[in-house]
C-alpha cells in the first residue's frame, strides 16, 4: 500500500524522481476520464433529465411578490402584475431566443418599447430589467437590487404595473432561463402622449430617452398574443385569478428541479479533479525542493498557478448575469 | 542569486498577467459562451507558450517540458469545456 502510494505520488528513483500521477501517461488518462464523465453527464441528462438537469424554481408570483417586497420597503406602492406587459415580455424573451441575443436592443434595432407598445400598452414610463442563468426567484431579484442602475428601475415611484416572462431556452449555445421584466405606467387616453423610456445602464442614473409617438400606429391586441405559442422549451404556463377579479393573467415559471442540478454536478467534478492534481504537484514539488533533485521537468509552481486560476473560473461560470 | 531571483520574479509577473487577463476576460464574456470557451483556449495557449519561453531562457527547455505544458493546458480546456458547455 506504502509503495503504491510512494510510486504514485511521491518522487522517488521507481517513477524516476516525479510521482507517477504527474507523467504525461497520467494527464491523457485524466484528459480520457474528464471525456468519458462529460459523455456520461450529457447521456444522463438527456436520458434522465429527472435526475440529472438544469436547476431552475423561477416563477412569476415570487417575482412579483420580491418586487413588491423591495418597493414596500422603501415606501413605494405595489405594482399590479399587468398581462398586456407580460405579453410583450415573452414577446422580448422569444425575439432573444430566435435571434440569439443578449441585449436591451435587438439586432435589428427593435426596442424595448417597440414590444410594449407593439403587444398594445400605451405607456407613459417603461422600463426594462433582464437576467439569465439564475436557479430562483431570489437570486434573481437580489441581483436586481445589487445593481444600482437596476435597482433605480425597480424602484421608480413613477411605475403602476410590471409584467414578467420566464423562458428557458438556449442562449449563444448554452442552456439557459431568461427573465424579462417589463414595467409601466399606462394611460388609457387616446390623446398623444410624452412616452419615458428607461434602461438599466452603467452611469449612476438610467439614461431616460423622452419620445413622442404618432398615435396613428396601429396597436395589435394583447389577448392575440400569447406566451405559450412563443416560448422555446420548458414553459410551464398557469393561470391564476386577477386580483381585481373579471379576467385571468396567464403567468409563466421555468420549474425544473431534478435530483442533481448538473451545473453543481459538472463544478465539482472539475474542481475534485483540480484539487487532487493541486495537491500531488504541492506533495512533489516539496520533495524535489527539499532533497534539491534536479530533473527535466515543467515548474510545479506554475502549474500550480494556472490551476489556481482555473478554479477561479470554474467558480465564476454559470452565475447568473442581469442587464 | 539576486539575478535568478528577478529574472523568475518577472517571468512570474507575466504569468500572473496572462492568467488575471484570462479571467477577467472569462468573466466579461459571461453572457457569451462561445466567447468564455475562445478565451480559455487563447488563455491556455498563452500558456504553454509561457512555459516554453520560461524554461528556453532558463536554458533547460526539452520536450518532455513542453509536452508537459500542453498536457495541461489541454485537460484545463477540456476540463472547461464541460462546465461552459453543460
Amino acid at each position: 500500500m506504502f509503495r503504491f502510494f510512494q510510486h504514485h505520488f511521491i518522487p522517488h528513483s521507481s517513477n524516476n524522481h516525479k510521482a507517477r500521477a504527474l507523467h504525461p501517461q497520467a494527464f491523457l488518462f485524466y484528459i480520457l476520464l474528464i471525456f468519458v464523465v462529460q459523455v456520461s453527464l450529457k447521456t444522463i441528462r438527456t436520458t434522465f433529465p429527472h435526475i440529472l438537469g438544469f436547476a431552475t424554481d423561477i416563477s412569476v408570483q415570487n417575482l412579483l411578490d420580491l418586487t413588491n417586497q423591495k418597493r414596500s420597503e422603501s415606501g413605494l406602492g405595489n405594482l399590479s402584475l399587468s398581462p398586456t406587459l407580460s405579453a410583450a415580455a415573452a414577446n422580448k424573451a422569444s425575439d432573444m431566443f430566435s435571434k440569439n441575443y443578449w441585449a436591451h436592443i435587438a439586432p435589428d434595432g427593435k426596442t424595448p418599447w417597440d414590444f410594449i407598445t407593439g403587444a398594445g400598452y400605451r405607456y407613459i414610463y417603461a422600463g426594462e430589467n433582464l437576467a439569465k442563468n439564475f436557479n430562483d426567484s431570489g437570486g434573481v431579484v437580489s441581483a436586481w437590487m445589487d445593481s444600482p442602475t437596476h435597482k433605480d428601475n425597480l424602484l421608480k415611484k413613477e411605475y403602476q404595473e410590471v409584467g414578467f416572462a420566464v423562458v428557458n431556452g438556449t442562449l449563444n449555445g448554452e442552456e439557459t432561463t431568461l427573465v424579462v421584466q417589463f414595467f409601466g405606467s399606462s394611460n388609457s387616453s387616446t390623446a398623444p402622449q410624452e412616452q419615458v423610456n428607461i434602461l438599466p445602464t452603467q452611469q449612476p442614473q438610467p439614461t431616460v430617452i423622452a419620445q413622442v409617438l404618432p398615435t396613428s400606429i396601429p396597436l395589435p391586441i394583447a389577448s392575440n398574443i400569447s406566451p405559450t405559442t412563443i416560448a422555446p422549451t420548458q414553459v410551464i404556463i398557469s393561470i391564476i385569478p386577477r386580483k381585481e377579479g373579471g379576467t385571468n393573467i396567464r403567468i409563466a415559471s421555468a420549474q425544473n428541479i431534478p435530483l442533481f442540478n448538473i451545473t453543481t454536478v459538472s463544478k465539482i467534478t472539475s474542481l475534485a479533479l483540480i484539487g487532487f492534481l493541486l495537491v500531488v504537484l504541492g506533495v512533489d514539488g516539496i520533495f524535489i525542493w527539499r532533497r534539491r533533485t534536479i530533473r527535466v521537468s515543467g515548474h510545479n509552481f506554475a502549474h500550480m498557478l494556472f490551476l489556481v486560476a482555473l478554479i477561479g473560473i470554474v467558480y465564476i461560470t454559470g452565475t447568473g448575469a442581469i442587464l | 542569486m539576486l539575478k535568478d531571483i528577478h529574472f523568475h520574479l518577472t517571468h512570474y509577473f507575466f504569468l500572473l498577467s496572462i492568467l488575471s487577463l484570462g479571467i477577467i476576460s472569462y468573466f466579461f464574456l459571461s453572457p457569451y459562451p462561445e466567447k468564455q470557451y475562445a478565451a480559455v483556449i487563447i488563455t491556455a495557449i498563452l500558456y504553454i507558450i509561457w512555459g516554453i519561453a520560461h524554461h528556453l531562457l532558463e536554458g533547460d527547455l526539452h520536450i518532455k517540458i513542453v509536452v508537459e505544458y500542453i498536457l495541461i493546458a489541454l485537460l484545463s480546456i477540456m476540463l472547461l469545456r464541460g462546465v461552459i458547455f453543460r
